[in-house]
């Protein structure tokens, strides 16, 4: 794929990041201002009780895949601005990273999935 | 055809990490590319260890367990700072990919006495994304530490 389009979707996934994660951090950390209480949003209720809601299942399926996308596109652009790193360098980190993505995808997805179905 | 030889007779881009660290006596705008670099790490790190961490949703006894583990010592404030880098870089990329498709550039002016800053036209942007900042990074303090008690 070309490193611009590349360059987008890490833009897009900024800009759906901005609805997903505002919803987590709404719910999370300003939960106060939409009525929901922040003493009782981390207990093992409050948890499954998410888990088991189609729309908490969306947003996290989303927020998993674009803040992976994003952070680990973010990491690598870093990472390759350093002007000393080779060409089979490259090669190599672009492996590791889209090796730690789909684990983290994987994984991520199997406990949103398993919380959902129980 | 023959092509002239273009070789290069600066130095060549070594400063590598130091290079973007410090630039040299820039604006703030340059300053806040650091920032956002540092937030994104921060951010991504964090991502990572709270995957592992929410993993444990799935059996209640672990669950307890893991939120009794991250509940200790310092690491409450730490979580507390990652969430307000997090705000922080959310708003700054806003600003960021506006300036990035050209929302927020102003037109150069002409080099003539009393000279005028182009880039200073935009700088509404970041007093705004430093406001909404503090005003959601407060509102969150409120309830981590007054309401929630950690
Ligand atoms: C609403 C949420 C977010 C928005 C709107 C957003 C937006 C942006 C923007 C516009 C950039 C600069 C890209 C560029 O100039 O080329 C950026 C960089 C970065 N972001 Fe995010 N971001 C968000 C959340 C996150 C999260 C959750 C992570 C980590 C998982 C993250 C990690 C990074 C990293 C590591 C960079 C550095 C890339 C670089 O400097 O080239 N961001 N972000």
């Amino acid at each position: 794929m070309r490193e611009s389009t590349l360059w987008l979707m890490h833009l897009g996934a900024g800009a759906v990041m901005l609805v997903v994660l505002g919803i987590h951090f709404g719910v999370m950390h300003t939960g106060g201002l939409i009525g929901i209480d922040r003493t009782e949003v981390l207990t093992f209720a409050s948890v499954e009780a998410r888990s088991g809601q189609l729309f908490y299942v969306v947003v996290y399926l989303t927020l998993l895949v674009v803040a992976l996308y994003h952070g680990l596109y973010g990491l690598r652009s870093i990472l390759f601005e350093l002007s000393a790193i080779g060409s089979t360098l490259r090669r190599t980190i672009n492996l590791l990273l889209v090796l730690a993505g789909w684990g983290f995808f994987f994984y991520g997805a199997w406990a949103i999935l398993a919380g959902y179905l129980g | 055809m023959k092509f002239p030889d273009l070789k290069s007779k600066t130095h060549p881009n070594f400063k590598g990490v130091p290079g973007w660290v410090w630039a040299g006596r820039y604006g703030i705008e340059r300053q806040l590319y650091i920032l956002q670099r540092m937030t994104g790490l921060g951010v991504l790190l964090y991502l990572l260890m709270h995957l592992i961490v929410t993993g444990q949703k799935l059996d209640q006894s672990s669950w307890e367990f893991v939120m009794g583990q991250v509940n200790q010592g310092l690491l409450p404030i730490g979580e507390f700072l990652v969430f307000a880098g997090a705000v922080f870089h959310a708003l700054n990329g806003i600003r960021l990919a506006l300036v990035h498709f050209g929302f927020l550039m102003r037109q150069p002016g002409r080099p003539i006495y009393p000279f005028t800053v182009a880039a200073l036209g935009q700088r509404w942007a970041v007093y705004s994304v430093f406001i909404a900042t503090a005003a959601i990074v407060g509102y969150g303090g409120y309830e981590f530490f007054i309401v929630a008690g950690h």
